[in-house]
């Protein structure tokens, strides 16, 4: 850095670095307890009522929600890879000019990115599943990794907690691998899932079970948000704040105690480390658009910037205490890189439903919880998978695959056309000291702060687990009765599934994990990593439920222990 | 600061984009931020890419594919204005030229048949050769050796077939409504054909 950091004289109380699903909630949490807070955001602003475009119809673009191809082959050429970087969404992603990373040769990751007041809370796909003890006990069980700090007994009290706040619909089954949570009343199956269900549950029995999607969108009103109104793109905003993100209800609920500070365009270069106090003191920050050099002082800092963005930043919090980076005594800080592998499963058409169909555009989708290795062991790999799958009938675009034209061939396109189901594998990754980033000596961003080489493979157990996924999908489609029966084995780029996690681990021994079962930092006590970091396995849910509450747990204890006098 | 560098995407897209020189932060990000919402040309704007001729006979073409019924044309709801936007923003240039080249063999094959422009023939002359297009795009369908998206004629019909059902009276033909307002999961059509998504 060449220019020098401008200080700013007052101190927080707390700084949270992120405004997205963890940063959020700290706002959230903090403020509630009386904490003065500066939240701190490196995108810029974005205000529902003018950047919200989720009513936009297609014949408003000029592309029509085909994408502008140009602009996205120039600007987000990675971004583009995720289904929500659409024509009317891209604005929720990063320009990937701005934001260079660089991966090994044979070895992609796709890093998905939002920076803007609220970040991936806004795009995210809203799937809301808690992990049990047999995530949490699954690292020293098979000798991997390190052991959780922590159990479903300490996490279940949070898990209720945010639920509560946040409104996840869903319909319990009582099953030990996926608990369950006080939930708003469950979406509908369409008839064909419905259908299906019931015939896995007469072939399966007990062991394999399909339930509707547990998803942070409304079924009727809660908190003061609206029900949902059923009208589709979730990931271009909500006007009616119907599902759960840090803009839509947190970052409101912490503006609305008068103590936080919110402070958009504000790109952090590194957490401020006093080596005579033993503490940190603030952060620096580059503004986004004048690229002034600040700081910013408080006497707890939460970074919940998501797992490598976290990372960077530690990585880039040298000093002479701490010359590999703030957080990084242990040597494991950015190693342990671990994602969902995604993409494998299988589809099938039915017959025997043209006169059903459905109304509205559900958000959602159905669930098979995990049984591989819960109650069907396996001989090939360790964990297992969960399915989210999704039925509907084909729509106009049928018709590329047909021949005709015409009055009748017109008609034809505007009925609904034969049922399709596909379910898709998620599978959980294990944490490898080889999946790990650095800071490229060379190359910068936009705001000349080191960017990232990420290191990234599946393993061997994810590859032989996702081919199972694939034809367990397959059987259990045909089981339903489907036809037509197509196994989906590619594997797609670890990244794509966005729940990068685990560079910033918890642990129970401080030189083989960042953090301990608070999420505080070994090297630090005012210093919490709030993000998919912490991660010490990956399970199978989707994560950011967790991420929430272990968040939430966090904050707590922060407030406790600062009222005792202890941080 | 602000030095840029090559961005590399190994094994996503192929491509290797570089920042060019002289670009602002600002440029940066309005092209990643900015969401156009002009909208589509309507019926009769002005055309950029294609010429008199071939927007006669793509008009022509469009409307024997989606022609007037009880509902409009292709052509009435603007689909050739979009095929011009298509082919002035959205394709590149190889996928333009190769997309008028083929609109370009459409008269003369209707002059050799029936002496007229396609334009110009008969209804059931115009029939007769999309039926012929669509026959011999069928057949590389069916052929394992053969892309039929090569084929010019499938632009034709993807093109037509999306700029009709994402225009508005498109969309309402299927029933589409911005705010459903709630999601039944499993209802009889109330008769076949109309409203699965109503």
């Amino acid at each position: 850095m060449s220019a020098p950091f401008v200080g700013r004289q007052e101190a927080y109380d707390a700084i949270v670095v992120g405004s997205g699903i963890t940063g959020g909630w700290a706002a959230k949490e903090l403020t509630e307890a009386g904490l003065r807070t500066l939240v701190l955001e490196a995108g810029p602003m974005i205000v529902p009522e003018r950047d919200y475009v989720e009513h936009v119809p297609p014949y408003r673009m000029p592309y029509r929600g085909w994408n502008d191809r140009k602009a996205l082959d120039a600007d987000q050429p990675i971004q583009k890879e995720c289904y929500a970087c659409d024509e009317m969404g891209r604005k929720f992603f990063v320009n990937d000019r701005e934001n260079p990373y660089t991966t090994d040769p044979d070895k992609p990751f796709l890093w998905i990115r939002g920076r803007q007041v609220g970040g991936r809370s806004i795009m995210w796909a809203r799937q809301s599943y808690r992990l049990s003890d047999l995530d949490f006990e699954a690292n020293a069980r098979d000798g991997i990794g390190v052991d959780w700090p922590i159990r479903y007994a300490d996490l279940a009290p949070w898990y209720d907690r945010v639920e509560a706040f946040i409104g996840v619909s869903g319909q319990a089954e009582g099953l030990p691998q996926l608990p369950d949570g006080d939930f708003l009343p469950p979406m509908d199956m369409t008839c064909v899932e419905a259908a299906v269900r019931d015939r896995i549950a007469r072939r399966f029995g007990e062991t394999r079970r399909m339930t509707i999607g547990r998803t942070a969108v409304l079924t009727r009103d809660h908190n003061g948000r609206k029900a949902c109104h059923y009208c589709g793109p979730c990931h271009r905003g909500c006007s009616t704040k119907s599902y759960f993100s840090s803009l839509n209800a947190t970052l409101p609920a912490a503006e609305a105690t008068g103590l936080m500070t919110l402070r958009p365009d504000s790109v952090v270069h590194s957490v401020i480390w006093d080596s005579d106090k033993g503490r940190v003191t603030g952060v620096r920050v580059i503004d986004r658009e004048s690229h002034e050099a600040l700081e910013f002082f408080g006497h707890v800092v939460f970074l919940g910037a998501s797992a490598l963005e976290s990372s960077r930043i530690l990585l880039n919090s040298k000093s002479a205490d701490f010359p590999d980076g703030l957080g990084n005594s242990s040597g494991v800080l950015g190693r342990y890189l671990m994602d969902h592998t995604m993409s494998t499963g299988a589809k099938a058409t039915f017959k025997g439903w043209e006169a059903h169909g459905y109304t509205g555009e559900r958000p959602n989708g159905v669930y098979i919880p995990r049984f591989r290795n819960v109650t069907e062991p396996s001989p090939d790999f360790i964990r297992g998978y969960g399915y989210q799958g999704w039925s509907s009938r084909k729509g106009w675009s049928r018709g590329l695959d047909m021949p005709g034209f015409g009055a009748d061939f017109k008609r034809q396109m505007t009925e609904p056309g034969v049922w399709e189901f596909e379910l898709g594998a998620f599978g959980e990754c294990l944490p490898r000291e080889d999946n790990y980033i650095e800071l490229d000596a060379e190359q910068t961003d936009a705001w000349g702060i080191p960017a990232l080489k990420i290191h990234c493979t599946w393993s061997d157990n994810e590859r032989i687990m996702m081919q199972d996924g694939a034809e367990r999908g397959a059987e259990m489609l045909e089981v339903g009765g489907g036809t037509d029966i197509e196994l989906l084995t590619d594997l797609t780029a670890p990244g794509l599934t966005i729940h990068e996690m685990g560079t910033t681990r918890m642990g129970r021994d401080p030189t083989t994990s960042v953090l301990n079962g608070f999420n505080q930092a070994w090297d630090a006590p005012n210093l919490f990593v709030i993000d998919g970091g912490a991660m010490a396995s990956s399970a199978c849910q989707n994560p950011s439920l967790t991420y929430m509450a272990l968040t939430s747990r966090a904050c707590a204890y922060a407030v406790e222990a600062r009222n005792r006098g202890e941080l | 600061m602000r030095r840029r560098r090559a961005l590399r995407i190994l094994g996503a897209a192929g491509a290797a984009p570089l920042i060019a020189p002289g670009w602002s932060v600002s440029d940066l990000l309005s092209l990643g931020l900015d969401v156009r919402r002009e909208g589509s040309p309507a019926s009769g704007a002005a055309l950029e890419a294609l010429n008199a001729e071939q927007a006669r006979a793509f008009t022509a073409l469009s409307d024997v594919i989606i022609p007037e019924t009880a509902t409009p044309s292709a052509s009435a709801v603007g689909v050739t204005e979009f095929v011009d936007t298509l082919l002035t923003g959205w394709l590149s240039e190889d996928e333009r030229d190769w997309f008028l080249a083929g609109i370009d063999t459409i008269d003369p094959l209707s002059q050799r048949a029936y002496q007229a422009a396609f334009a110009d023939c008969a209804p059931e002359s115009q029939v007769a050769i999309v039926a012929a297009l669509d026959a011999e795009l069928d057949r590389l369908r069916n052929d394992p050796d053969s892309d039929e998206t090569r084929n010019f004629f499938y632009d034709v019909k993807r093109f037509t077939l999306a700029g009709y059902f994402t225009s508005e009276a498109g969309l309402q033909s299927l029933g589409y409504r911005i705010v459903p307002g709630a999601f039944e999961g499993c209802v009889v059509l109330d008769q076949y054909g109309v409203g699965g998504r109503r």
